[in-house]
């Protein structure tokens, strides 16, 4: 199954240079290294989908571009300039929702807009109701945050991420909490702030969302960006054919499917002996590697083919769970 | 809006404010309900002479900055260690921190906030206090008349400045260690223990040389006649309230830095 990705903005091309930059990113938690060496180039003007599996990195990455955190080493490059930590007013251009939004439960939405507004890049009292506007929060900006749903808050989120006008827009799970509704809502915003020349950066894990929302996409794992590229590119590229059979036929479907000169790789046997052969190929492929399997003797009990951005991140991650085991891909991994 | 204005408006919205106020004034009237009647009770004992003297004006604004600086100080260690150790348990300075704001001034603009909020506190609690030593006066039979005063009156503006002072600095330390730690629960735990540690030290011998310049003991020091309340317990002789008056100054000054040096160094993953 392929989604059709948007269209890169001519901003793309047309600005040029980069909105941000990392060169050699390292950063530890204790002996525990949370980025290895992080290499990421940002064009401006497009919307950046961040992906990696839990505890690949992200939300540290995040942290380091807001100077939460500082890097053991490395450099960052915010909208062409040089960054460090102590550079705190570089920052004003930059709006930021890193991981759950936080506010005071005392406080209005409009309060706790207000009180943003105050810090770091003074806005105008007016931008406040435009962004609460804008999030579709106008008529609930006088109510208490503590009474916000989930997805309110993350409306909040954005609000206050957007509230002074930034160049460079960094996002850790926007969609997280929004109904449907609301989910097309921010694409819309987002493709409008693209649309105006700013840069969209979005740290995710629904890959389905950022499929359809990004132009270019890096993927990290144990710290290190293991892709990067335009999603049309990496979609263009990235199919698979996988095959289900028995795990005594594997060595049989193995030499069966050599002949495709495809990469391959196999998931462990489930319960029953059954293992799942994963055949990096066009989709199209599906009949002949069938073809192939039944010629030699191995009947699949099942094939499935595709080229979305899931199959390509569990592919570069090695991050795909057991297909017969729902369950098997939870926790965190490295 | 500036950023203090903000940050009064989000104390003052804050119902923490208000129940530590609440605590503070029903304390200081519950106290002085208890003077009014022990004194009847008491009648012929030499405690009632004790009682007598903090009931009688004008002693009894004494007795009431005395005891804003004792059961007040002990809040405002709670108060500021949970404003600022909520900034941090909540994930809200976070949002702070990545919009480009200082984190040095954050810190400091937001304890300017909670020590004018400890003035507003103050000036209630004296005012309540001062009503209620004049109710349990009249009630007790002492009469109110040194409560009008003149020379007395003109010294309650430095007598509420230095009461501030000590109350504030010892709010900066319950400040400081939640910055410290990050927390809400270890800025109140910590601070509480520390409070109450220098209380009881006194019974450590050859301790009481010393005690007088401890943090706490300083600022209940910083009013010269407030030791009817908290000196003599242990036999300790608390610093003359200008000597305290400069220690509290540095003690409040060190709390801060150590404040804004945490913020500074802090790596915020929460």
């Amino acid at each position: 199954m392929t989604f059709a990705g948007p269209t890169p903005p001519a901003a793309m091309t047309a600005t040029g240079g980069y909105a941000l930059r990392t060169r050699g990113l390292f950063k530890r938690y204790g002996a525990r290294p949370a980025l290895q060496g992080l290499d990421l180039a940002v064009p401006r003007g497009v919307v950046y989908g961040f992906l990696g599996p839990n505890g690949a990195g992200k939300t540290t990455l995040m942290r380091l571009l807001v100077g939460l955190m500082r890097p053991d080493a490395g450099e960052i490059e915010l909208l062409g300039q040089p960054y460090t930590w102590r550079q705190r007013r570089r920052l004003f251009e930059v709006g930021a929702l890193v991981e759950a939004p936080t506010f005071y439960g005392y406080l209005s939405g409009r309060d706790n807009l207000r009180a943003l507004a105050a810090s770091g890049a003074r806005v105008p009292g007016a931008r406040v109701d435009e962004v609460l506007s804008l999030v579709g929060l106008a008529e609930r900006g006088r109510d208490k945050v503590g009474r916000y749903s989930l997805g309110m808050k993350q409306r909040l989120g954005i609000a206050a991420a957007l509230l002074s006008d930034p160049q460079l827009l960094l996002l850790d799970e926007p969609a997280n909490g929004l109904d449907p509704g609301g989910i097309v809502a921010m694409r819309q915003t987002l493709r409008a702030l693209t649309a105006a020349g700013k840069t969209v950066f979005v740290s995710s894990h629904i890959l389905p969302e950022v499929q359809q929302l990004a132009d270019v996409v890096g993927i990290v794992n144990a710290g290190r960006l293991v892709r990067e590229g335009r999603l049309a590119d990496l979609l263009s590229e990235g199919g698979h054919v996988r095959a289900r059979v028995s795990q005594a036929d594997l060595p049989a479907a193995r030499i069966a499917l050599a002949v495709l000169e495809a990469p391959t790789s196999v998931q462990p046997a489930d319960a029953v002996g059954h293992a799942w052969i994963d055949v990096r190929t066009t989709p199209e492929r599906a009949a002949e590697v069938n073809r192939l399997l039944a010629a030699a003797g191995v009947y699949a009990s099942a094939i499935t083919s595709g080229s979305d951005l899931e199959s390509i991140f569990l592919s570069l991650t090695a991050a795909a769970p057991r297909p017969d085991a729902a369950a098997a891909g939870w926790g965190e991994r490295g | 809006m500036g950023l203090l204005s903000i940050s009064l408006l989000k104390l003052a919205r804050r119902p923490a404010s208000w129940v530590v106020l609440a605590i503070l004034v029903g304390l200081i009237i519950m106290v002085f309900l208890g003077l009014a009647a022990s004194v009847g009770q008491l009648e012929g004992m030499g405690d009632e002479l004790q009682v007598r003297a903090l009931l009688g004006f004008p002693t009894a604004y004494v007795t009431v900055v005395g005891f804003i600086l004792g059961f007040g100080g002990l809040l405002a260690v709670v108060y500021a260690a949970a404003i600022i150790g909520a900034d941090w348990a909540w994930g809200t300075i976070r949002a702070i921190v990545a919009r480009g704001e200082s984190r040095v001034s954050y810190t400091l603009i937001t304890f300017l906030a909670i020590v004018i909020m400890l003035g507003v506190g103050i000036l209630v609690a004296f005012a309540v206090g001062a009503l209620s030593a004049v109710l349990a006066a009249e009630a007790a039979g002492l009469g109110s008349d040194g409560a009008t005063d003149p020379d007395t009156l003109a010294g309650i503006p430095e007598l509420l400045g230095r009461t501030w002072l000590g109350v504030s600095q010892q709010a900066a330390i319950g400040f400081a260690i939640a910055m410290l730690f990050r927390s809400q629960l270890a800025g109140i735990g910590a601070g509480l223990a520390f409070y109450f540690v220098e209380q009881f030290l006194v019974l450590v011998p050859l301790a009481g040389e010393v005690l007088p310049y401890f943090p706490f003991n300083v600022a209940g020091s910083v009013v010269a006649t407030a030791g009817e309340f908290g000196d003599g317990f242990g036999g300790l002789v608390p610093l003359d309230s200008d000597s305290a008056l400069l220690w509290s100054v540095g003690y409040l000054v060190l709390a801060l830095a150590i404040a804004t040096l945490g913020a500074w160094r802090a790596q915020i993953t929460q």
